[in-house]
């Protein structure tokens, strides 16, 4: 949740949504593509910077939100590097009594390689997740044609779960007070009340909101202004300039 | 107040039930443009389900309603959110969008309008309630002072000529209430026709220029505000008290008797005349 306040008050909330979108996945699918190191630190290094330069983000709250999918990802590489054999296969090899652990050189590399592609991937999602508020991104799938329905759900949910947490929150402070938490059974019993009470609100302010759109002209179309931000010739430039140096690394260099 | 009455709004034995809950009785009233109305009575007297349906959210099961001066189809009703805007009493109910512009956006770009006719209206209510510098905020980052700015620019935006608040000061500090008063006082300056359902008798009293007082479905009293709190039979049945400038004045003019063409309304009003007249 803490990231939606940070998109909102990044450097780069300001840029255009389609383009940071494009950015992103486009570095993703080139990362997969070319499947090669050195890409895949060339996009780390420009991802990571706008993240921190452009967006301003604080260099230790990226990386307090790396720390969980980067263990993930160093975990997964490490199976992928080791191996279990009956006889010392490897490169290197520790004997553990019955079997060996065994770790090839090429074995490294490939983990190495999947880690670096994983963890580019994760920068460039990140640079769009720390940077495009989620009303934004709606409004880009909106463009690319994704059923009205669906966006207008996200819309909505999305507004709306910031209410529901807020009502859980005090729901749980009223119950702590009561010292609803005191002992593992009574937490279990207070959540399970909890739960059960956000339910039947949410029903019941469902039609206090339904009374609120109908109120303001509501009649099944959800319809915002949006913002227009057009792409600077800067951000043209520097995109290209990017793509250009990915492909020249990945096509002309071994 | 040699002005001709222009009628706004007029409904005529408006009822309306929620199944077989009759929730409103034969309602007449007729809204003048520019006036300053409160409407008083307790939670469940009725009020909010009248807005509701002078707004034109819920229809009417009996009765009629016409709009400066001619009778509405019943298949228009639902029209009315054009000439008639509610600001809701919690303004988390009422926000939808995920920042304050295109927030305020929703109801002109349901009204149909040019992009460019939005977008006008859209930065007029932004600069109206001194929003400007929020503008790109989402709403779960804003105060519910901002919040209550909003949800009023959200109505504003749609330029309706009557404005219905619910209850607009409730849930707020003094520094916003005080500021939403000024809202109000500035939104009467410049001609809108307010209807305020409040709780509060001495806003009431130094707000309006007529009070509606409902209570249990039946709209009990309509009149000015000094003559229906002088009614001790409606304050007794709505549970209402008397504003208490009104009281201190009562008491003051029993034993001193002082002059009794005049009225203050406000503290401030009755101040400054205690310190003309008595020494």
């Amino acid at each position: 949740m803490k990231i939606d306040y940070y998109a909102y008050h990044s450097g780069m909330t300001k840029w255009n949504a389609g383009f940071k979108v494009l950015l992103a996945v486009g570095t993703l699918l080139m990362v997969i593509i070319f499947n090669r190191v050195r890409i895949s630190l060339f996009a780390i290094l420009v991802m990571s910077g706008l993240t921190l330069i452009a967006g301003r983000l604080p260099i230790r709250t990226y990386a307090h939100y790396l720390t969980i999918p980067f263990a993930f990802m160093l975990l997964s590489s490490v199976m992928i590097a080791v191996d279990f054999a009956g006889t010392p296969k490897g490169d290197f090899n520790f004997s553990l009594c019955f079997f060996y652990v065994c770790v090839t050189r090429q074995g490294i590399a490939t983990a190495a390689q999947v880690l670096l592609k994983a963890f580019a991937g994760m920068s460039a999602l990140y640079m769009m997740a720390f940077s495009t508020p989620m009303g934004e991104f709606i409004c880009v799938l909106q463009n690319l044609h994704l059923p009205g329905l669906l966006v207008e759900l996200m819309h909505l949910i999305y507004r709306y779960i910031f209410i529901l947490l807020e009502t859980a929150e005090r729901m749980q402070t009223a119950a702590k007070v009561r010292l609803g938490y005191g002992s593992l059974r009574q937490g279990f019993r207070t959540f399970a009340g909890i739960a059960g009470n956000l339910f039947i609100l949410s029903m019941q302010k469902a039609e206090r909101y339904y009374d609120a759109l109908a109120a303001r002209g509501y009649d099944g179309k959800l319809e915002f202004l949006r913002e227009q931000r057009p792409v600077s010739a800067g951000q043209l430039a520097g995109a290209a300039a990017y793509i250009a140096a990915i492909i020249i690394l990945g096509r002309f260099t071994r | 107040m040699s002005r001709i009455r222009e009628e706004l709004l007029k409904t005529r034995d408006l009822s309306f039930a929620y199944e077989d809950k009759t929730v409103l009785q034969s309602i007449n009233v007729t809204i003048y443009r520019g006036e300053r109305i409160a409407v008083m009575g307790p939670n469940g007297a009725g009020k909010s389900t009248f807005f509701l349906n002078l707004n034109g959210v819920l229809t009417p099961g009996q009765g009629e309603i016409f709009l400066e001066g001619r009778k509405l189809e019943k298949k228009a009703f639902h029209e009315l959110y054009k000439k008639v805007g509610f600001v809701f009493q919690d303004a988390d109910s009422q926000i939808i969008a995920s920042n304050v512009r295109a927030e305020i956006s929703f109801g002109p770009m349901n009204l149909g309008l040019t992009k460019a006719e939005v977008q006008r209206r859209v930065e007029a209510a932004l600069d109206y309630m001194d929003l400007q510098e929020l503008k790109d905020r989402a709403p779960q980052y804003l105060s519910g002072g901002e919040k209550k700015r909003v949800s009023i620019a959200d109505i504003l935006a749609m330029e309706s000529e009557l404005l219905i608040f619910d209850e607009p000061m409730a849930a707020l500090d003094p520094v916003n209430a005080n500021l939403v008063e000024q809202i109000i006082d500035r939104l009467h300056t410049d001609g809108k026709t307010l209807l305020i359902a409040t709780h509060d008798v001495d806003f009431a009293y130094r707000f309006a220029d007529r009070l509606l007082v409902f209570s249990e479905g039946a709209l009990l009293a309509d009149g000015p505000p000094e003559e229906i709190f002088q009614k001790q039979e409606v304050l007794e049945k709505a549970h209402l008290k008397k504003p208490a400038v009104m009281q201190v004045w009562e008491a003051l003019t029993d034993k001193e008797s002082l002059q009794t063409d005049f009225a203050p309304r406000t503290i401030d009003q009755l101040t400054a005349y205690l310190s003309q007249t008595v020494k």
